[in-house]
């Protein structure tokens, strides 16, 4: 890779605060998001400050109002298994619920900043997926999780904040590391809506976004060479994109944009919607089945392989990019607050930023700050900046043809080396072969004849390996020369071949009205078929919900156009089961009737085989 | 005038042809099965017994009256599915898959009351798995659509 001539730079001196602005971000989020970055100075003063205790009493240790960053900091000895916790939405009512949603409501009214989700994600996954989400929704109730109406007020408490002091701030780090210069944008939000106010997985008290602009070294100037974005989903190299990659990265002015996904706030580099989907957590051997079966469908019964495991639940990442932006060219302007080690609430606050919800899958628990992960463990994003996002094997451009130069040199070395060492092997491996054979022949020097031939085996055997390394050596230094030749002459490179998966934005399909309310509606429909079976057909509630999963099926598939292919595949299944069926209630016919079978293969290749 | 050709029409793998010959010749037997039916007790009686109670719509009696309401359409649509089937009809291939569909899932339900009948459920198994082959699915434009779901 070789900087443009069109790229804009910065100079080394400048300050750390000057390079994060420099660099600094265009955010564009979606229409209807209402948390923007923020600092974490007005947050901390409307919080309060608990611990909970492994047997699962909670204290509170500083009441709202009385909090400010000095004291969060302060040193607070608890036992092992105790969980320290910011409450930003204090403990509520009805009354108070009620009036947070209708002043919600109002708020919403006058920004006039509604989210349509446009065709839903259910209609997006099949009838299994569905089912899986009512499940996964049923398992909210049993889970820890944020309180409803929390949402609401923690979207008023913020507009109070925003009316005190209009300000949209980023939290900018600067690193500089092994001819890197790393800079690091973290986003503070009061609150994560994702599932209150966009259908995904999870709420949560506060969220930290974090993106990194990686720059080099060339003569007075740093260059920016990469962009990495954090994602839950994917890690090390697949995080990156470089400044030049026109399809993946959006610039402004020589500043990158980021599409921030609708509540979840997660960062992507292309605008659009994504389909993020929950794996279930299944057990081992399961999975193992699912696999199993997978293989059997496609493998031994010809079908179409499905494709990746039916237990999961697809949710929609709305990253639009059609509300508001803010960075420079946008409609708000950052405020830069920079921060490092010495920074107290960064380095010595290791609790959680919000609620504590007591989720024991984590979702719905507020996260770490940026130096540290839920757990208190250091984040490898803060102490590993360059690995994170896979850098650390990569050399800034403007040092890689150095490196490559005094490694071409070293192995042109080794291999002129390897070369004399090849040439002297074989000379004397060709004395002693013809001292060898001249001893052929000649009974009375049959026990040296044998002693050379040991002599001889071996240093054959030590001249392969050196030949072998000597054809290596040439394979690499060629590959290195090569790549030396490309980096002299400039010769552009493929911006994307680090990239081995990526999130891309699903494409929007057509869906008709009708699909879209029977997603809706569908699952709950079976319940109820489920219920009417339960009291009206006890006796035969299990055959009962077999038709009633088969009738459904039918139907999504009517609406969706897939109805002959839904219907073998329905045939396919009842098939195998009736077979499994047989196959037991006449185990000794179906096992006599395989050894038939087998017996019939033999003596048909046997037959063949003896053909000729 | 010269008679030009016919142009060789889609080759028609074996199995359409067991297919559809056993949806042709399975008319025969149905007509056999349900003249015994009738012959062994009054229809309006036991449509009145079982069809009202929704306790026997599981009972062998309960099933056979089913099947007995359902033998017209069942040998009408056997017997032309079975003709085209052989002519490689799309709308054959459905309607026979329809058919096994029910067949299968009525079979399974009497084998849940202890009364199955082994026979018909291996052959309808084995023709829900041969026309479900790939080649044959081929054969009559069966596939999955782009917009598929996942599932």
């Amino acid at each position: 890779m070789s900087p443009s001539s069109s790229v804009l730079t910065a100079p080394r001196t400048a300050s750390d605060a000057a390079l994060l602005r420099r660099f600094e971000p265009l955010v564009r989020y979606t229409q209807g998001e209402h948390c923007y970055p923020m600092d974490v100075e007005p947050y901390v003063r409307r919080c309060s400050l608990w611990l909970h205790y492994p047997d699962g009493r909670e204290e509170q240790l500083v009441p709202a109002g009385e909090l400010d960053l000095r004291g969060l900091v302060q040193p607070r000895p608890a036992p092992f298994g105790s969980v320290l916790f910011l409450r930003f939405v204090q403990p509520f009512g009805l009354a108070e619920a009620g009036g947070f949603l209708a002043e919600e409501a109002r708020l919403a009214r006058q920004t006039h900043s509604s989210f349509r989700p446009g065709p839903g994600r259910l209609s997006r996954g099949g009838l299994l997926p569905r089912l899986f989400d009512a499940l996964f929704n049923a398992t909210l109730l049993l889970r820890g999780r944020v309180p409803a109406a929390t949402s609401a007020a923690a979207h008023v408490a913020y507009q109070k904040i925003l009316k005190e002091q209009e300000r949209y701030v980023y939290h900018g780090r600067v690193v500089r590391e092994r001819g890197w210069t790393v800079l690091q944008y973290w986003f503070f939000f009061d609150y994560n809506p994702w599932r209150s106010g966009f259908h995904g997985v999870n709420d949560h008290e506060s969220d930290w976004e974090m993106i990194l602009v990686y720059l080099y070294e060339e003569g007075k100037s740093l260059v920016p060479a990469w962009v990495a974005f954090a994602s839950h989903d994917f890690h090390g190299d697949d995080l990156r994109r470089r400044w030049d990659d026109q399809e993946e990265l959006d610039l402004v002015d020589g500043h990158p944009v980021v599409y921030a996904g609708a509540g979840s706030h997660a960062s992507y580099f292309r605008r659009g919607e994504y389909q993020a989907e929950v794996s279930l957590p299944l057990p081992k051997w399961l999975r193992g089945v699912t696999d199993g079966l997978r293989r059997f469908w496609s493998r031994l019964l010809g079908q179409e392989d499905p494709g990746g495991t039916p237990f999961r639940i697809p949710f929609v990442d709305f990253a639009r990019g059609d509300g508001l932006s803010i960075g420079p060219g946008g409609d708000k302007p950052w405020t830069a607050v920079v921060i490092d080690e010495s920074t107290p609430w960064v380095s010595q606050y290791r609790g959680l930023w919000g609620l504590f919800a007591r989720d024991p899958l984590s979702g719905e628990n507020a996260p770490g700050g940026p130096m540290y992960n839920r757990d208190g463990t250091p984040r490898s994003s803060w102490f590993d900046p360059l690995g994170f996002a896979g850098l650390d094997k990569t050399p800034p451009p403007s040092r890689e043809a150095s490196i490559l130069r005094s490694r071409v040199a070293e192995l042109r070395k080794t291999q002129k080396e390897l070369e004399a060492t090849a040439a002297e092997k074989t000379e004397d491996l060709q004395h002693l072969g013809a001292e060898w054979k001249g001893m052929e022949g000649k009974p009375h020097l049959a026990k040296k004849h044998a002693a050379l031939g040991v002599e001889l085996r071996a240093k054959a055997s030590d001249l392969t390996t050196v030949r072998k390394d000597l054809s290596q050596n040439r394979v690499v230094l060629d590959g290195l020369s090569q790549r030396l030749k490309e980096i002299e002459s400039g010769a552009p490179t493929d911006p994307q071949a680090h990239i081995q998966q990526r999130a891309s934005p699903v494409p929007a399909s057509p869906v008709s009205g009708a699909v879209e309310m029977w997603a809706a509606l569908s699952i709950a429909l079976m319940f109820f078929g489920v219920a009417a079976l339960l009291i009206w057909v006890p006796q035969a509630v299990l055959p009962g919900i077999v038709v009633l999963v088969i009738a459904f099926g039918l139907v999504e598939s009517v609406l969706r156009r897939t109805f002959a292919a839904s219907l073998g595949n329905v045939a396919l299944l009842l098939a195998l089961v009736t077979l499994v069926y047989l196959g037991i209630a006449f185990w000794q016919i179906a096992l006599a009737g395989l050894f038939v079978a087998v017996g019939v293969i033999l003596v048909r290749q046997r037959l063949r085989e003896l053909r000729g | 005038m010269k008679k030009t050709a016919r142009p060789p029409g889609p080759k028609r793998p074996g199995a359409v042809v067991v297919a559809g010959w056993c949806a042709i010749l399975a008319v025969p037997l149905i007509l056999v099965r349900v003249t015994l039916l009738l012959t062994s007790g009054p229809l309006a009686t036991a449509i009145a017994d079982n069809l009202t109670d929704p306790a026997k719509w599981l009972s062998t009696q309960g099933l056979d009256t089913l099947v007995t309401l359902l033998v017209a359409p069942i040998v009408v649509i056997s017997l032309v599915s079975g003709i085209a089937i052989l002519r490689l009809k799309r709308w054959a291939w459905v309607a026979l898959m329809v058919f096994l569909v029910v067949a299968l899932v009525l079979n399974l339900a009497r084998s849940y009351i202890h009364e199955p009948e082994y026979g018909l459920m291996l052959i309808y198994a084995v023709l829900a798995l041969i026309l479900n082959q790939p080649d044959v699915r081929q054969a009559f434009h069966i596939g999955r659509a782009g917009h598929e779901p996942v599932e």
